[in-house]
């Protein structure tokens, strides 16, 4: 079990109140309201279809909610202007599922990018920050690759090196286990575990993946159909007695078959215009 | 019930044209933010000559066929009118006019949407649907300013100068028929040209092909980079190649459009 330590100090650096969102007439989140700490590794969890990617767009400002408001390291979002905001994002970085890395650009350029773009630091000191973060995240020997060459697990360090390559305060991971085999998987927890501890980083990961989630949270949320149904630490969430959060834990299966006269009118439904 | 007959058509007719005007919308406001990059800094040179090669250099060999074939054949055709009139002498002259005024720059903005504009699209739609453009977002690196301007000024730099080459070496193409094979004068060939096409049939080709390649780059880079706000819009790549055929069919006839607008105004 890696360390956890004590938490020093309870800044919050991430907030959101009363989040709901649609998308067309389907409502996707439902009065969500979240906050974290400095230093504290915060997992959403869920199942998919729970809204939590929605819920990490809202919160890193790439989309807006309908309602509520996410203020980001003090900033509220919801007036933020476009230079404020791009000057906010420098202090975070964000891991996208598939690694997202611009794919006309080799691994190394690719982890670069923030730095060519927001320090005006000479080109070796670049190349030596840029490695030593591919070196983190044991990728070496992939500098000189393209992003196509890469297996998924490798796609998603590669992700991650560009995501810390400017030692954000706060680092969003969305799902880090997904798709990996357990062995890399594990790895990569035990990476965020590392940058927490190393480096203070605030980190707040999206997962469906029950045991990374239970490994490495300081504290977990579970959203299912856009709602909260349960927060708290690990020891909280194991002990919950909600219904929700124990199907998840024993991975039963979700009881969704309408009964009787309900199935029968969802089966000759008519779409009314 | 009875009423659906007739309340359907209407129906979807409202939400096509609905959805229609909300793209011309998008695509409004997206060229208005893509231009105003211009006034953004830095500008990324490196990127743009990356562009610039690709849309460019890379299409000279397709732009050289096309435009001598095109000139052999607008040469073939018109001498065989001409002839018709005893004035072979006036084969330059229509050569010359056809190839700046009409033919060199919608020809060759046909071919660079097929070469550099679908290929453009499809590029910036894969990079959207891997949450490529979000991941620069989220880098605080503006998408418009490093992803589109630089392709922005490649389209308009490299169009022009493609046209131009297309002109030359379709004259010469005429000049290989009409001079070589069917032995018109060649001094005829070039005197009649030089003296019918005037700076103003010049300028009028130059608009054009400035303004087809703001078409063609807005266009391409547009459907592309919006394409996750499509009604009814498909991830992966039966998205991307929906919207890559898709911004092919507008651009062209775009160009049709816009090349009949400009001749109208110009002549």
């Amino acid at each position: 079990m890696p360390s956890r330590p004590a938490q020093e100090d309870h800044t919050v650096v991430l907030n959101a109140n009363g989040l709901s969102s649609f998308y067309g007439n389907r409502q996707i989140l439902h009065d969500v309201s979240l906050s974290v700490a400095q230093g504290e590794i915060f997992v959403i969890m869920g199942a998919s279809g729970s809204g939590k990617t929605t819920l990490l767009r809202h919160l890193i400002g790439l989309s807006t909610p309908n309602a509520g408001e996410v203020t980001l390291l003090g900033n509220p979002l919801s007036s933020i202007t476009k230079p404020k905001l791009y000057e906010l994002r420098k202090r975070i970085g964000v891991a996208f599922q598939g690694g997202a890395l611009i794919n006309s650009m080799s691994v190394i350029d690719n982890v670069e990018l923030p730095l060519r773009q927001h320090t005006s630091l000479d080109d070796s000191t670049i190349r030596i920050m840029s490695r030593m973060k591919l070196d983190m995240m044991s990728l070496h020997d992939t500098e000189n690759m393209m992003p196509a060459q890469l297996s998924g697990g490798m796609l998603k360090r590669a992700g991650l090196a560009r995501a810390v390559v400017m030692d954000p305060q706060l680092l969003f991971f969305d799902e880090p286990s997904a798709g990996l085999d357990p062995v890399t998987s594990a790895e990569l927890d035990e990476l965020i575990i590392g940058l927490r501890n190393a480096l203070r980083m605030t980190v707040v990961v999206v997962t469906h993946e029950l045991e990374s989630a239970l490994k490495i949270a300081d504290r977990v949320m579970v959203l299912a159909e856009g709602r909260i149904v349960a927060l708290g630490t690990v020891e909280e969430i194991t002990q919950s007695t909600d219904p929700r959060v124990q199907s998840m834990l024993h991975r039963q299966v979700r009881d969704r078959q309408p009964v009787g006269e309900e199935y029968l009118d969802h089966l000759t439904e008519e779409d009314d215009i | 019930m009875r009423m659906m007959g007739v309340r359907l058509p209407l129906i979807s007719l409202g939400q096509t044209s609905l959805a229609a005007l909300e793209e011309l919308g998008r695509m409004g406001i997206f060229f208005a933010v893509a231009m105003r990059q211009i006034f953004a800094r830095p500008w990324e040179l490196r990127l743009i000559l990356q562009q610039i090669r690709f849309v460019g250099a890379r299409s000279v060999v397709v732009i050289a066929v096309a435009g001598a074939f095109v000139g052999m054949v607008v040469a073939l055709q018109f001498y065989d009118t001409l002839v018709r009139f005893g004035s072979v002498s006036m084969l330059g002259s229509a050569v010359g006019l056809s190839l700046v005024r009409e033919l060199g720059p919608v020809l060759t903005a046909l071919i660079i949407i097929g070469r550099a504009g679908s290929a453009t699209c499809a590029e910036i739609g894969i990079m959207r649907t891997d949450n490529q453009i979000d991941a620069l977002e989220c880098m605080a690196v503006d998408p418009y300013r490093y992803l589109l301007f630089p392709r922005f000024i490649a389209f308009l730099v490299a169009v022009p100068l493609l046209t131009a080459i297309f002109n030359v070496i379709g004259i010469f193409g005429g000049w290989f028929v009409g001079v070589a094979i069917f032995k018109v004068s060649q001094g005829a060939y070039f005197q009649s040209m030089a003296d019918t096409v005037l700076v103003s049939d010049l300028s009028m080709g130059v608009t054009k092909s400035i303004v087809f390649s703001v078409l063609i780059v807005w266009i391409c880079t547009g459907k592309g980079f919006l394409m996750h706000l499509n009604q009814g819009m498909v991830f992966g790549a039966e998205g991307v190649s929906r919207v890559t055929t898709d911004a092919v069919v507008v651009a062209s006839i775009s160009i049709l459009f816009a090349d009949y607008i400009i001749s109208a105004l110009m002549l």
